[in-house]
């Protein structure tokens, strides 16, 4: 059995799924978001509703010392509200678009969630002991009467039962007059950036009042607007250097110490485009819906509506690496138009060697390429294949002739089912998969 | 041929999904509905392309059937005469002036009504260009009424179309300027000015070519088939006046199918729609043009303003993308 993400032997097994069984999804319900922190150990996720659901590894235990541990929920809290624009009659929706994590400074844990307008900083903290015997006031909270006080006493600290708090920090608002897309945490720990469809803010984590203006591609007249922004990343080494793609299909990569504003790139990707296979929609499947660098920084993949490609930052001209994730569905693009398919976002991911990149696809498939071995494999986030260390079946989809048994065909998937958005642990082999209101957990067999 | 059947129906997607876009929570998407229009303007071009070539191949053939086709569509545009005289001035005086033209004829009022929603108040590109084409187009059809106008009212777009097709920054579009201070005049459209009406005609398919930007095209070059057959029609008799929603709805309902292969009525409803509706995303003033626009069964004075309002508002679309 083909082997992806580290090993020729590698089998992704089941381990859990969160959320709901029921056929009825609630629209708030829909995952919008995953992602690790920077240890992997705390997981989060954001959905249309505007909530984020924190889960934690929890410890490996001793009497399985070779399994790896159960991701528990951690903390719930509602990130963002449903606004309403007064100026523009505009309802700004709650959906969490992206979580970034902070690293990790203290004992508490802290993240950026953003919506269409707004950034939050989160900070979830755990309080574990709570002070008894203040002297001014009794247990419940009831103040004391002062003349009643006849002695002082010292107050101490009690154990009481893990309460994991979310507060918001700090709120970053009316930055953004299009919908914010990114943000991308800097590699300095102080700043980061977020992008709309027209422009790219820099903000410093302690400053709300303020950001600067890095990229603006709004045209003086608007008629004449060809190209959004879709995504934005920055460099995970190098603080000064940030990437961010359009929906033409092309990649900018900007030096913030050339200019101010980065109007002017530094580094121009594009793939000229191939004649042969030219049609109505063309452009919308060249539009590139997500941008990850690789951890190394050597790297940058860019997803879009059929492929995934993997670019060395010193080549500019083309793509090093091309894979096809669903190439049987250039043909219905058509059908995909008319039901909003093709507008469909994907992310995509690496591992943490950079040795495989994961992306999802229909049909709650989702697919991972090894880079180094070429192969591939599609899997399938569901409740049927979700057996407690089931090994996932490879799964193949038929692109016509005669369909082989076990082979699904074209016209049968299910186009509402559509994994977009997938993490990978950052050091080990554990993915988390998003498929609609559902979680699901995998991880590498362990032998 | 199956290409321009396939490009209308994905224009017909298009232009649905903009005017949902409308209605969607959490405002406008800009990307989606930018993506959507380059599908829009791709189908386009593919559209123009095929009919001017189908047309222009069979304009030979046309001569004869098409004044069996007017004679046949006399009875059923009689009950409209009025939608041909709605708001005349709406033909650009710059290029009226020069135009013999077809008499009698009037720009009908749901195409003056989008032209007016649609057009865009881009920087002056060909202008002058478009203008000599539409003259000399119109010049011609004096002579020849009949379908070999057709092909010539096509020609103008026909050009614009491939000029703009590679060209991301819209050309100019005259009408825009014309038409305002025109329309506010609104009884005057009554009357049956025949230069106007082939200046107006000839506008609308330079403005049709002109644009760069596939959303006002698309619905011109839809309307400008049926339009124009419909002004042929209408020369045969004297139109009496009646008000221009009226005459917007019968025209609306009364799409003609007969020369077009293409059934248009859908496109044009939905252009109507979305017009209006776009109006209504500006401001109060246009909400209420809107929902006059929509209503069935209005006299002439409500209808007046709805005209009005709309006409005002000249670029729902891209002042929307500009506001949003």
């Amino acid at each position: 059995m083909a082997g992806v993400g580290g090993g020729n032997d590698l089998q992704w097994c089941f381990a859990q799924v969160k959320g709901a069984i029921d056929e009825d999804v609630a629209e708030a319900d829909i995952i919008s978001t995953v992602e690790f922190n920077y240890s992997g150990d705390l997981l989060a996720t954001g959905d249309k509703g505007g909530r984020v659901v924190i889960f934690q590894r929890e410890q490996e235990s001793k009497n399985h010392p070779h399994s790896r541990g159960e991701y528990n929920v951690y903390s719930t809290f509602q990130s963002h509200e449903p606004e309403f624009d007064y100026l523009k009659s505009l309802e700004i929706e709650e959906k969490i678009n992206k979580i970034r994590w902070l690293p990790q400074q203290n004992a508490a844990h802290s993240l950026l969630s953003t919506n269409d307008k707004t950034i939050k900083l989160w900070k979830i903290s755990e309080r574990d002991k709570k002070a008894e015997g203040y002297n001014l006031k009794e247990e419940d909270g009831r103040l004391r009467d002062p003349f009643r006080i006849t002695s002082l006493r010292v107050p101490v600290l009690q154990p009481m039962d893990l309460m994991v708090e979310a507060s918001p920090r700090r709120i970053f608002a009316n930055a953004h007059t299009y919908h914010i897309n990114s943000i991308s945490v800097n590699s300095d720990h102080e700043t980061y950036l977020s992008a709309d469809d027209l422009r790219i803010n820099l903000w410093h984590l302690e400053i709300t009042d303020r950001s600067f203006n890095i990229v603006d591609i709004k045209p003086a007249n608007m008629e004449e607007l060809t190209e959004v922004i879709t995504a934005a990343e920055c460099h995970p080494n190098q603080c000064n250097v940030f990437v961010y793609s359009s929906s033409k299909g092309t990649i900018r990569l900007c030096d913030m110490r050339a200019a101010a504003l980065c109007d002017r790139h530094t580094k121009f990707f594009e793939e000229p485009e191939d004649p042969s296979s030219r049609s109505f929609f063309s452009e919308i499947i060249s539009s590139i819906s997500d941008v990850k660098f690789s951890h190394s920084g050597r790297y940058m993949m860019t997803r879009d509506y059929l492929s995934v490609k993997v670019w060395d930052l010193n080549m500019e001209n083309r793509p090093v690496e091309t894979y096809q994730v669903h190439e049987y569905l250039r043909s219905k693009l058509c059908s995909l138009y008319e039901n909003d398919c093709i507008f469909d976002k994907f992310e995509c991911c690496w591992n943490g060697t950079d040795s495989a990149i994961m992306t999802g696809s229909y049909n709650n498939f989702f697919r991972m390429f090894d880079r180094n071995t070429r192969r591939d494999i599609t899997l399938e986030a569901s409740r049927e294949s979700s057996k407690p260390r089931g090994i996932l079946k490879p799964r193949k989809v038929c692109t016509g002739g005669k369909r082989k048994k076990d082979e699904i065909s074209v016209d049968s998937l299910d186009f509402n089912k559509k994994i977009l958005h997938t993490a990978w642990h950052p050091k080990e082999n554990v993915i988390a998969v998003a498929a609609t209101n559902n979680l699901y957990i995998f991880q590498d067999k362990i032998n | 041929m199956e290409f321009k059947v396939e490009a209308h129906r994905i224009m017909s997607i298009s232009l649905g999904k903009i005017y949902n876009s409308r209605i969607q929570r959490g405002g406008i998407k800009l990307h989606k509905n930018l993506l959507v229009s380059l599908v829009l303007r791709s189908a386009r071009q593919v559209y123009l392309n095929d009919y001017y070539q189908s047309v222009c191949l069979n304009a030979q053939q046309h001569w004869g059937t098409h004044e069996e086709v007017m004679d046949s569509d006399q009875p059923q545009s009689a009950s409209e005469p009025a939608g041909y005289t709605a708001t005349t001035p709406a033909a650009p005086a710059a290029t009226a002036v020069s135009e013999p033209g077809l008499p009698a004829e009037n720009t009908p009022p749901e195409l003056t009504i989008d032209v007016e929603s649609f057009t865009e108040s881009h920087a002056a590109a060909p202008t002058e260009e478009e203008e000599e084409a539409a003259e000399a187009d119109c010049t011609d059809s004096k002579e020849d009424k009949s379908s070999g106008s057709d092909c010539r009212r096509q020609r103008p777009s026909e050009l614009k179309g491939d000029d703009a097709a590679p060209a991301s920054s819209p050309t100019a579009i005259p009408m825009a300027e014309h038409l305002v201070p025109d329309n506010q005049i609104g009884p005057e459209g009554e009357e049956a000015k025949p230069p106007q009406d082939e200046g107006g005609c000839g506008e609308a398919d330079a403005v049709g070519g002109g644009d760069g930007d596939s959303v006002t095209e698309t619905q011109l070059d839809n309307q400008l088939g049926a339009s124009c057959s419909r002004k042929r029609r209408s020369s045969e008799k004297a139109p009496p006046p009646e008000s221009p929603v009226k005459k917007t709805k019968r025209a609306l309902s009364s799409t003609p199918t007969g020369e077009e292969e293409m059934d248009t009525a859908n496109v044009s409803s939905l252009i109507t729609i979305f017009g209006s509706s776009f109006s209504g995303l500006l401001s109060k003033d246009s909400t209420q043009a809107e929902a006059e626009a929509e209503d069935s069964e209005r006299d002439s004075g409500a209808a007046q303003i709805c005209c009005d309002q709309i006409l005002k508002n000249l670029n729902p679309w891209t002042t929307a993308i500009v506001a949003f």
